[in-house]
């Protein structure tokens, strides 16, 4: 398997009216092609900000990130952000926001047509073309948003938190969505989020990051056998890894509170 | 690509998720509209109310109608001036000064507010004159514009665009900015360009704070034509209240006040309208 991401020597600092606080600290980390990787991590530990440096918004304090072996020197569209908000454009139709990103390649509007209807029909959203986000539940609304991600086709997915503003049973149903899509589509996906049992559900291997300046703390190869059922959420090996895990990310979280 | 869609287990999966559909929202909204309906009927009980006392008291004797006319009076006044057509007149003019000087106002200002909205740098070459025509009330151009103008159309437009411009500006300045960040991020994402954000997310996503501040604005620009026509005109509503006054019927200036009134509300309904034809996405706050 082939490095899509390397993130070398990463630091980010930003200018507060406190002064300089360190977001990232010396961050090494390598994401391999089609892998899906779950970064987690105590609020404040600089999570987004890795995912902005990533996308180009922002640039490393030191340090560099290269994409396909290419250093990253500005916004580029290779690799695509999925929101806990979903950033849905409202004024667009479910179907027109699925184009967006084809529309932005300056592909052909039959050919985008094509494309959307397939991506609709991946995450069961038939018959709901023509709505605006505003007629959709939050679920629908985030499906339609990893919809949009992967018609565009960029290799990446960079998932922020995406299934946070869901209620438990809607985010259980997407997350067993993500892994089908996942395996289906190739598309490598680094995933962020704080909930430690979505990370050993989703995730091929997990990272853990310490609270502020964000470090990453301890990698984890996640090999429990799929697709992890009820069952495997109950095994031995699941609750293992799970403490192990906790007891990693315990102390963090009490450094975050505590500072 | 394709060979995935097709997959079994895909299929499977859509059977088994149970997304809420639309059709499951619909009883409890039909209830809520029984409800509202029954509200509807207590608001125009109350207004019947309302006019029905005030009916009665004034044709009891207990205050004299040069004082205040009893609703019957204004609304047989109403009649002979409609049939003689002098009040389709007055609201004709005072409605004409209205529409033209607030589109005129419009015209400029949205354009020039999302300009100004979307560069830092021309918002701080024109702040200073803004901040300065800002706070000045529309009635205090009055006298200039009088000068300037004469008592003539002109001048009644010229009013009405003083008076709605700086607003008009503003909102739309507000409009402008207040477009979600995060849909720009996720615009620029897909590698959308400078212009591209502001033709696919500036301009669709500051439509609604535009079209509410354009309402407002429509609301004052009613006030500054009624307090011109009350200070120099002979035509519009303004200016029949005023006569009203110079002549003591105070069964004209009520009726006056409420073809202001009712006028206004009629704009408002079809603003409304016009807002939900051509903002149907819009999200309720």
């Amino acid at each position: 398997m082939a490095a899509i991401i390397e993130v070398r020597n990463v630091s980010k600092s930003f200018e507060t009216k406190k002064g300089e606080v360190k977001a990232l600290e010396n961050i090494n980390l390598t994401v391999e092609k089609g892998e899906l990787l779950c970064i987690v991590g105590a609020s404040g530990s600089g999570k987004t900000t890795l995912f902005n440096l990533i996308a180009g918004f922002e640039q490393p304090t030191s340090g560099e990130i290269l994409l396909n072996n290419e250093v990253v020197t500005g916004i580029h569209s290779n690799a695509t952000m999925v929101f806990q908000q979903y950033a849905l454009f409202p004024w667009k139709t479910v179907l027109e926001n699925i184009e967006f990103g084809l529309k932005m390649k300056k592909i052909s509007k039959k050919k985008r047509r094509e494309i959307a209807d397939e991506y609709i029909k991946l995450v069961s959203l038939e018959g709901f073309e023509n709505s605006y986000p505003k007629e959709l539940s939050g679920g629908m609304k985030q499906r339609v948003s990893i919809a949009r991600a992967l018609a565009s086709d960029s290799d990446i997915l960079l998932m922020d938190e995406p299934f946070g503003a869901l209620d438990a049973m809607t985010r259980q149903i997407m997350q067993e969505q993500l892994v089908k899509i996942h395996e289906q589509s190739k598309k490598t996906i680094v995933f962020i989020t704080h909930s430690i049992d979505e990370a050993l559900l989703l995730s091929s291997r997990l990272i853990i990051f310490t609270s502020r300046p964000g470090r990453v703390k301890s990698e984890l190869i996640n090999h429990l056998p799929k697709p992890r059922t009820a069952d495997v959420q109950i095994s031995k090996e699941y609750l293992e890894l799970k403490s192990m895990t906790w007891e990693t990310v315990q102390q963090e979280v009490l450094n975050q509170i505590e500072s | 690509m394709t060979s995935f869609h097709n997959s079994p287990t895909l299929a499977n999966q859509k059977n088994t998720n149970n997304f809420p559909k639309r059709n499951q929202k619909s009883p409890p909204k039909r209830k809520k509209k029984k409800f509202t309906l029954s509200l509807k009927i207590v608001s125009i009980l109350s207004f019947l109310s309302f006019l029905a006392i005030w009916e009665i008291i004034t044709q009891m004797g207990f205050i004299p109608p040069l004082f205040l006319p009893a609703p019957s009076q204004v609304v047989v006044r109403g009649y002979q001036m409609l049939i003689d057509g002098e009040l389709i007149g007055h609201i004709f003019s005072s409605s004409r000064r209205v529409i033209v000087g607030f589109l005129i106002s419009a015209l400029a200002a949205v354009p020039f507010g999302i300009l100004l909205g979307s560069s830092k740098t021309l918002k701080a070459i024109f702040d200073p004159i803004i901040s300065i025509i800002r706070p000045l009330p529309s009635m205090a151009w009055i006298p200039l514009s009088l000068l300037w103008l004469g008592i003539g159309e002109e001048q009644k437009y010229a009013i009405v665009f003083m008076g709605s411009f700086a607003p008009a500006l503003l909102y739309t300045i507000d409009a402008t900015r207040s477009v979600n960040p995060i849909l720009i991020k996720a615009a620029r994402n897909f590698g959308a360009s400078n212009l591209t954000v502001m033709r696919e997310v500036i301009l669709p996503g500051s439509m609604p704070s535009i079209f509410a501040g354009l309402k407002v604005v429509l609301g004052l620009a009613w006030t500054t034509v009624i307090s011109a026509e009350l200070v120099a005109a002979n035509e519009g509503l303004g200016f029949l209240i005023m006569n009203g006054k110079e002549y003591f019927m105070t069964d004209v200036i009520i009726l006056g006040m409420a073809m202001i009134s009712l006028t206004v509300i009629i704009i408002d309904i079809v603003l409304n309208w016009v807002e939900k034809k051509i903002i149907p996405w819009r999200e309720e706050t």
